[in-house]
């Protein structure tokens, strides 16, 4: 790590193949720091509304139980919109026309609809012909198959960036199409597509936030219901705003180490 | 080698690439093919790997019909082993594990075993140095004879080449064309696309000249490239061999 | 035109911080109100406010000789709106509880009604403490007494807090819930759309009144605002909103001798 002398406020720009000196990268954070506490800290001085925290004090379960909730259902729909996602993607490749249609049709229909509307269609509709009552499990589904519509598209763009000379690569060298597709199409995919993979993972987690209109016992519907017995609507919020952050920024985080980790081996 | 090629004629939209070409050759190592852009030797390279499907004709390798089903040429694409100009390599593995990735998918064989293989092949190319490095961190003739000692890790019967030269600099280019010599030496069969008409002259047995998707010409290096009948041939060393 | 840009000016000022009371023009009258809960608060078919409470709001502003505006806001936005003086008066079906009251203040009341239960058709449950139990699923709505009193006295239950209402009776017509709390009108009407599927159990076993909702200590509006009240009971406006907007209910309720909310 070279760190050369720098003339004035130089030193707080980066240049290509060097590292940033540590003074410059703590100044930089706390800067940015106090700037961000600023833009939020000084309208609230100056709305007049007194923060008071103390009434949300006995409803703290309830936080916790929803954040377990929301954690829950958040994983088994990533789990679930990943696979669905990629069979979607692959069936909008495929070369049988009726399935490349089929699968074309339901991605436009849940990336083009608003999810409130998928929910309550899914759950007092769809689910409830076919007698599926319980609704955590309704609700997980229709979320994932939503962020599967996103994820599939995703996917297809992480494929059809990869060279076609690779896809011959692999046909020369007698590559079925299965495995063309595990062992140099999707690993290549999926090192290009990580930013919006792990942007759409984010995003499923705070559309799990929409679920509390069917009543499942969620952050977002906790939260609410603390605010309707406390009247602390801001307060109730922030904790909730919170609590979701801490569950997307291990993702972005996670990705950062992720991308860091593949271009170093490349 | 035996090769047989009977009035194959291929269409890309409407457009007719090769025209009811024909050429029947044996005992011969080499086949190096030449001749202008868009001539259609690409396509013969690749119709012989059976990558693509002919309109129209057969071609027969060494008393095996090549086939035109897909599910056939799939089994047979793997007798079979072909370098491109650039981009062989896979980029997310190492030089080895693109060596030991056919081994084990196609071969089915254990990972230690592909291992082995792959770096017996590496040592054998002064290449083993490189054996944990990926692509991007190649030089292009080394990622090309990578690219080969991949090809040649199957043990196919012959090995094909699509202008395996022609994205190097002039140094790579010999590095890549001694390391086809050494193979033909050890007896190799080959079939190369080529605008190396130094080395054409060195390497092959037999040079055949494809012009508008016909075989304008073919023979022995010295008659084709030396002594060339057809005015096309004539034309096209002489501008290739102009500079 | 002029109120739009007056009202534009006072936004403009509570970005920047002041607090908009102050730089609102004095008599403009701002009263805030859900617009989903016909027949008291609705949007009619060009979208503008209309119902009951509308009414009711339009003959207090003629009484205080003040313009009036109408924001539609939901449910329980609407205390926190109040506090911070983007609305001067909640007029939206809103129950005076001991609860809001430490939020804010209470006109005078100008409704009886109370907490029902809409069952499904079949349900063979009859009274509230019945629903005490965890194979019960009761559904409420966000914010309302309805969701207060289940919270408070039915702990063993399954509580299903919805946003909206027409979900909470989906949900009792579907039998996915075993009742929903909610006011005597309300469960009139949704057994009345619903006649197939579920069953009202009119009698109130929580009673309870509206009334208008203020801000704390804004005492000479609230002394206004009951003199208009006693007013306009006095002249029978009551009895005429009754009439206008709720002659089936009142002539049932009649038939069912349950009084009537007015």
């Amino acid at each position: 790590m070279q760190t050369t002398q720098r003339h004035g406020l130089s030193f707080l720009r980066t240049r290509p193949g060097e590292t940033p000196s540590r003074s410059a990268l703590t100044l930089s954070a706390t800067l940015a720091a106090l700037l961000l506490v600023a833009f939020i800290a000084i309208p609230m001085h100056r709305s007049g509304i007194q923060w008071d925290f103390s009434g949300l004090r006995e409803y703290w379960r309830l936080y916790v139980e929803g954040w377990k909730t929301t954690l829950a259902i958040s994983a088994a729909a990533l789990a679930l919109s990943t696979v669905l996602g990629l069979l979607l993607a692959l069936a909008k490749g495929s070369p049988w026309l009726p399935i490349q249609f089929l699968a074309r049709t339901l991605i436009e229909l849940l990336r083009g609809t608003p999810f409130l509307a998928q929910i309550y269609l899914f759950f007092y509709i769809l689910a409830h012909s076919v007698h599926l009552e319980n609704r955590y499990l309704a609700g997980t589904l229709i979320l994932s198959l939503f962020s599967s519509a996103y994820l599939a598209e995703i996917l297809r763009a992480g494929i059809e960036s990869v060279s076609p000379s690779q896809i011959e690569s692999a046909q020369a060298l007698g590559f079925t199409p299965a495995q063309t597709y595990r062992h140099v199409l999707l690993p290549q995919a999926l090192r290009s597509i990580l930013p919006p993979l792990a942007g759409q993972f984010v995003s499923l987690i705070k559309d799990s936030s929409l679920l509390s209109i069917i009543g499942l016992n969620e952050l977002t519907q906790n939260a609410k219901n603390v605010a309707s017995y406390t009247f602390s609507n801001f307060e109730s919020y922030f904790l909730l705003a919170a609590g979701y952050l801490l569950l997307t920024l291990p993702i972005a985080l996670g990705t950062r180490w992720l991308e860091k980790k593949i271009r170093y081996e490349n | 080698m035996k090769i047989s090629i009977s009035n194959l004629t291929k269409y890309f939209a409407k457009q007719r690439v090769l025209d009811s070409v024909s050429l029947h050759l044996e005992n011969i190592r080499s086949l190096v093919l030449m001749g202008p852009s868009g001539g259609g030797k690409s396509t013969l390279l690749r119709l012989i790997a059976a990558l693509e499907t002919p309109d129209a004709g057969s071609i027969t390798l060494n008393h095996s019909l090549v086939p035109q089903v897909a599910a056939e040429q799939i089994p047979y694409r793997r007798t079979i082993g072909v370098v491109f100009q650039a981009f062989n390599l896979f980029p997310h593995l190492s030089a080895l594990e693109n060596i030991a990735l056919p081994l084990t998918v196609v071969q089915q064989r254990t990972r230690s075993e592909a291992r082995e293989i792959a770096v017996a092949l590496l040592k054998r190319f002064q290449l083993e140095n490189h054996a944990s490095q990926k692509p991007a961190t190649l030089s292009g003739g080394q990622r090309q004879r990578i690219a080969i000692a991949r090809a040649l890790a199957t043990r196919p019967s012959v090995l094909l080449m699509d202008e395996p030269t022609s994205a190097l600099d002039p140094e790579m280019t010999s590095e890549v064309l001694e390391m086809i010599q050494e193979l033909r030496h050890e007896g190799r069969d080959l079939i190369l696309v080529t605008h190396e008409a130094g080395f054409a002259k060195q390497a092959a047995d037999t040079v055949a000249l494809l012009s508008g998707g016909k075989i304008v010409e073919y023979g022995t290096p010295q008659q084709v490239l030396e002594a060339p009948n057809h005015e096309i041939s004539r034309s096209f060393f002489r501008k290739i061999l102009k500079y | 035109m002029k109120r739009l840009f007056r009202l534009l000016c006072s936004f403009s000022f509570l970005w920047l911080g002041i607090p908009s009371a102050n730089s609102r023009p004095h008599d403009l009258l701002v009263v805030g109100m859900e617009l989903g809960y016909p027949p008291f608060e609705m949007a009619d078919s060009k979208g503008e406010p209309s119902g009951i409470s509308v009414d009711l709001a339009h003959a207090l502003a003629e009484f205080l000789q003040r313009p009036i505006q109408i924001l539609n806001l939901p449910f329980d936005g609407l205390i926190p709106s109040l506090k911070t003086g983007k609305i001067d008066l909640i007029l939206s079906s809103m129950t005076a509880t001991p609860e809001r009251a430490r939020a804010i203040d209470f006109s005078e009341p100008y409704l009886q009604t109370g907490l029902c239960l809409l069952v499904p058709r079949h349900s063979p449950i009859q009274s509230v403490p019945e629903l005490n139990s965890p194979k019960h699923t009761v559904a409420v709505k966000q914010g309302t007494t309805g969701h207060l009193y289940v919270l408070k006295n039915l702990p063993s239950a399954q509580m299903l807090v919805l946003d909206r209402e027409s979900a909470c009776v989906l949900e009792v017509v579907q039998g996915k819930a075993a009742a929903f709390v909610y006011d005597q009108m309300s469960v009139l009407k949704h057994w009345q759309q619903n006649p197939e599927t579920t069953r009202p159990l009119l009698d109130p076993f929580q009673k309870e009144s509206w009334a208008i909702g203020l801000r704390k200590n804004d005492k000479a509006l609230r002394e206004q605002v009951n003199t208009f009240l006693r007013s306009f009971r006095e002249k029978g406006g009551f009895q005429q909103l009754g009439q206008r907007w709720l002659p089936e209910q009142k002539a049932l309720f009649e038939k069912l001798g349950v009084p009537f909310v007015f």
